[in-house]
């Protein structure tokens, strides 16, 4: 069971969290044709306070999702192209000798792109490991140590990375422990073709695109994410996601079949608790102030497909993570109070 | 609102809802329960198409099964569930998203985020209506199971069970052993009743009678109940059968047929014929009384029957023996009392033996039909119906024979007149007394078996005398012609042998013999 924070979370508090994640959500919708689970995923992240790996073949409008985010929140947005040379520094910051008018010289750290509220982390799987790594003490502690200086990043934080799932040849696809630390990952689909449409008539008259109005300011975002954390989780409900949690393991016995065949390794702690604090902030925008069965439901899929590792035997047989999580969610009984 | 306020108005609205469901869920269950109800019902009076129990014996238990399906259904339908499982099931039935279910959790917060979400569930509550919310049909699958368990019991209550043939035959076999059980105690009685028998004879009969009587309670077919008589017969041949009976009756006919020849013995010829004991004896004591008084050549005459009859009657040694040492001192004149009175002893132990002999052939012979009837499948008379093997008649057909008024007698399929015989005029078979008669004549099995004289006179009397309409053999001392009771003597040894304790070679052997015999006549 999630218990309620100390702090106070009234309903002022709670409708201006509807209020504002309302907002956003629609002027985002002004820039993005289409994609309404993408933008509702990315937004359930954002008010979670998670990082969010969005996968799409180029062009689907990613990086503008995210500069569009970043304008309506007006947070300090910024962009880091991965490319094999790029390296840690480039990303986190360096010490560099400065002079001052003075002549005299000293050290000085100077920050990196990473030093931003919101940071798109743009094709990351093309930086090298090493670079990819840069990240790792950045999403989990938002924190970056340069030197044997520890320096926090600016709150809030978030990382939206994206990588293009076609183009594999020089690529270096992100290790276990990176891609747990994103919250959701995010599959941006190809748009339909009224949607096509659409964005073709925007491109044909730029002018007919508003441009996102600034909807709320970090402040604003911190105190989102404090009332995301209040909403109630019944006890039932944690035992659901601890059940939705454990049978994605092969060795649980309530494991269905198809993760016994095809996962080697289910999801991990961390992404119970993605679960269970995106369902927190879905609740909320279905204007809910309690956890229910649906919100888990709906959440698990991008909170859970990019933790589970699996076998040769799912590539060979074809069976995909999305495929495992459903039979998951339809293999799991709901415990009744 | 305070948390416990909170809990006390989420009860409240939660109060009708509960309510509802309880009904529903009684609905639901009863309905189930009336599924289950018919099908156990069912299952129970299926028994009775498999397994041979009557049907009136398994209906009790189906309504018993019916009942407590009902009552253990309704008693889940009343059951009280908890209010966290009420809440969910109305967060799943109104579709709610867990508001209620939650709010019940945190019941005890006072949170502002709980008051809130409780709120939000409350107001979601009271927004519904229990009766219109809320409504339950039964599917199709459950009118379906319904409909199909009701119809499966009325067609097995309606429709006879495949086993009722069995159960009908089970009955008929049990009653043909209850009615042979009877038949052994009628056997019992009439042989306590009997004065023919030696108490020692009537003991052995007794045991061995209810000795079968004990087998045949755990009889279960007439096959059983048959082996059992057959058992009892071959015991009864065994223990209290005389090996000597045929001669000794051979001797003791023909010692009468010798003593009735003279004028001097006929009186004591006629006795032994009718196997008289008391009149032999009384004749005997005639002689002997008369003996001092007789003349030499009277004497002489007297002691020559008697040595004719010893001679004839060599069969019965004993008996020849004391007729022999009576005709030598008859002759001599000396002790002639003290010998008449042994030859008047060996008579009447002969004369006793013999019968007694000749009762106990006759209950063997009863038992022998007993066995066949059982073991054939032919009904089992009632003892009623049975003559008396002992004598032992009836009361009202006692007094109507005594009374001289003629009688039915029925003895199995054939019916018999017997007459007082005082009306009759010849001697031999059938004078007597009426129950005498009656004993004759009431087991002509018996004297099929037994009491056959296949040589002998022709009966003078036998004009005089009412004969049996079927009687297929002669009674003692009215001998028939031997072609007019072989068919009979053919078909009763054909029935013997085909006792199954009979070898194949000894029935062939008899019956390849009758079947000569036939063709020779």
């Amino acid at each position: 069971m999630t218990a309620p924070t100390e702090m106070t979370v009234d309903g002022a508090a709670i409708a201006e969290f509807t209020q504002h994640a309302h907002d956003l959500e629609r002027e985002l919708r002004k820039t993005i044709v289409g994609q309404h689970e993408v933008v509702r995923q990315v937004l359930i992240a954002l008010f979670a306070g998670g990082h969010v790996l969005l996968e799409g073949v180029p062009g689907l409008g990613k990086t503008l999702l995210v500069r569009t985010i970043g304008d309506a929140l007006t947070l300090h947005f910024s962009r880091i192209q991965f490319t094999p040379d790029l390296m840690p520094a480039d990303i986190i910051g360096t010490t560099i000798v400065s002079e001052d008018v003075d002549g005299r010289r000293s050290l000085r750290f100077q920050a990196g792109p990473v030093f931003a509220n919101l940071v798109l982390a743009d094709e990351i799987n093309r930086a090298t490991p090493k670079t990819q790594s840069a990240l790792l003490e950045a999403m989990q502690e938002q924190t970056v140590s340069v030197g044997d200086a520890t320096r926090p990043l600016p709150r809030p934080f978030f990382v939206l990375a994206t990588q293009n799932p076609l183009e594999m040849e020089g690529t270096y696809p992100l290790p276990e422990a990176q891609l747990d630390r994103f919250m959701f990952k995010v599959l941006v689909p190809f748009p339909r073709h009224a949607e096509l449409e659409q964005i073709l008539q925007r491109t044909i008259r730029p002018d007919a695109a508003e441009a996102p109005v600034s909807i709320a300011d970090a402040d604003d975002v911190l105190r989102m994410l404090r009332v995301a954390r209040d909403v109630v989780v019944a006890p039932h409900l944690v035992t659901y996601a601890v059940r939705l949690t454990l049978a994605t393991h092969p060795v649980e016995t309530t494991a269905p079949p198809v993760v016994r065949q095809y996962v080697r390794h289910g999801a991990s702690p961390r992404g119970m608790q993605a679960l269970v604090a995106g369902a927190q902030v879905r609740a909320l925008l279905e204007n809910r102030f309690n956890v229910s069965r649906e919100d888990l439901q709906d959440i698990a899929l991008p909170a859970l497909r990019h933790r589970l590792i699996l076998g040769f035997e799912a590539q060979a047989d074809g069976i995909t993570a999305e495929r495992i999580v459903n039979d998951v969610l339809a293999a799991v009984p709901f415990p009744r109070p | 609102m305070s948390a416990a306020a909170g809990e006390v108005a989420l009860k409240a609205a939660l109060r009708p809802w509960e309510r509802r469901l309880r009904f529903e869920s009684l609905e639901r269950w009863l309905l189930r329960g009336a599924s289950a109800a018919f099908g156990l019902a069912s299952a129970v009076l299926l028994v009775g198409w498999f397994v041979p129990v009557p049907e009136r014996d398994l209906r009790p238990w189906a309504l018993a099964a019916f009942a407590l399906a009902m009552l253990v259904a309704a008693t889940i339908g009343l059951w009280p569930g908890r209010r966290a499982r009420t809440a969910a099931d109305l967060d799943t039935r109104l579709n709610f998203g867990d508001r209620l279910a939650t709010a019940w959790s945190f019941r005890t917060s006072d949170t502002p985020i709980v008051d809130l979400q409780r709120r939000d569930a409350l107001s979601y509550l009271t927004r519904g209506e229990p009766k219109r919310d809320l409504q339950w049909r039964p599917s199709r699958v459950e009118w379906a199971a319904l409909g199909a368990a009701t119809l499966i019991t009325v067609l097995l209550l309606t429709t006879p069970s495949p086993q009722q043939r069995v159960l009908d035959e089970q009955a008929a076999q049990a009653a043909a052993v209850q009615q042979a059980s009877a038949q052994l105690d009628t056997l019992r009685q009439q042989a306590e009743a009997s004065a023919t028998l030696s108490p020692d004879q009537l003991r052995q009969l007794d045991e061995l009678l209810q000795q079968a009587q004990a087998q045949l309670k755990e009889a279960q077919t007439e096959q059983d109940a048959a082996n059992v008589v057959a058992r009892a017969q071959d015991q009864l041949g065994q223990q209290l059968g005389d090996p000597n009976a045929d001669l000794r009756d051979e001797a003791l006919a023909a010692m009468s047929e010798t003593l009735a020849a003279e004028p001097q013995t006929k009186a004591l010829g006629d006795a032994l014929q009718r196997e008289d004991p008391q009149a032999a004896s009384q004749s005997i004591k005639d002689i002997a009384d008369h003996a001092d008084h007789l003349s030499d050549v009277e004497r002489q005459s007297l002691a020559r029957a008697l040595q004719r009859a010893a001679n004839v009657g060599r069969s019965d040694a004993k008996t020849s023996a004391a007729l022999r040492d009576a005709s030598q001192a008859v002759a001599s004149n000396s002790n002639a009392q003290q010998a008449l009175s042994q030859a008047d002893t060996a008579l009447r132990e002969s004369i006793q033996a013999s019968q007694s002999q000749a009762q106990l052939n006759v209950t063997q012979q009863q038992l022998r039909e007993l066995q066949n009837r059982l073991a054939s499948g032919q009904p089992v008379n009632s003892s009623a119906d049975q003559p008396s093997a002992f004598g032992v008649v009836p009361d009202a057909t006692a007094q109507a024979l005594s009374s001289g008024t003629p009688v039915a007698l029925d003895s199995g399929s054939a019916s018999q007149t017997v007459s007082d015989p005082s009306n009759g005029e010849g001697g031999g078979a059938g004078n007597g007394s009426a129950l005498n008669a009656y004993q004759q004549q009431a087991a002509p099995g018996a004297q099929a078996a037994e009491n056959v004289f296949i040589p002998g006179r022709p009966n003078d009397s036998a004009g005089d005398q009412p004969q049996p309409v079927d009687q297929p053999f002669t009674v003692r001392g009215a001998p028939r012609p031997y072609r007019d009771v072989l068919n009979q003597y053919a078909q009763s040894s054909r029935d013997y042998v085909d006792r199954p304790d009979i070898s194949p070679a000894v029935r062939d052997l008899v019956k390849q013999y009758f079947q000569d015999l036939e063709q020779g006549q």
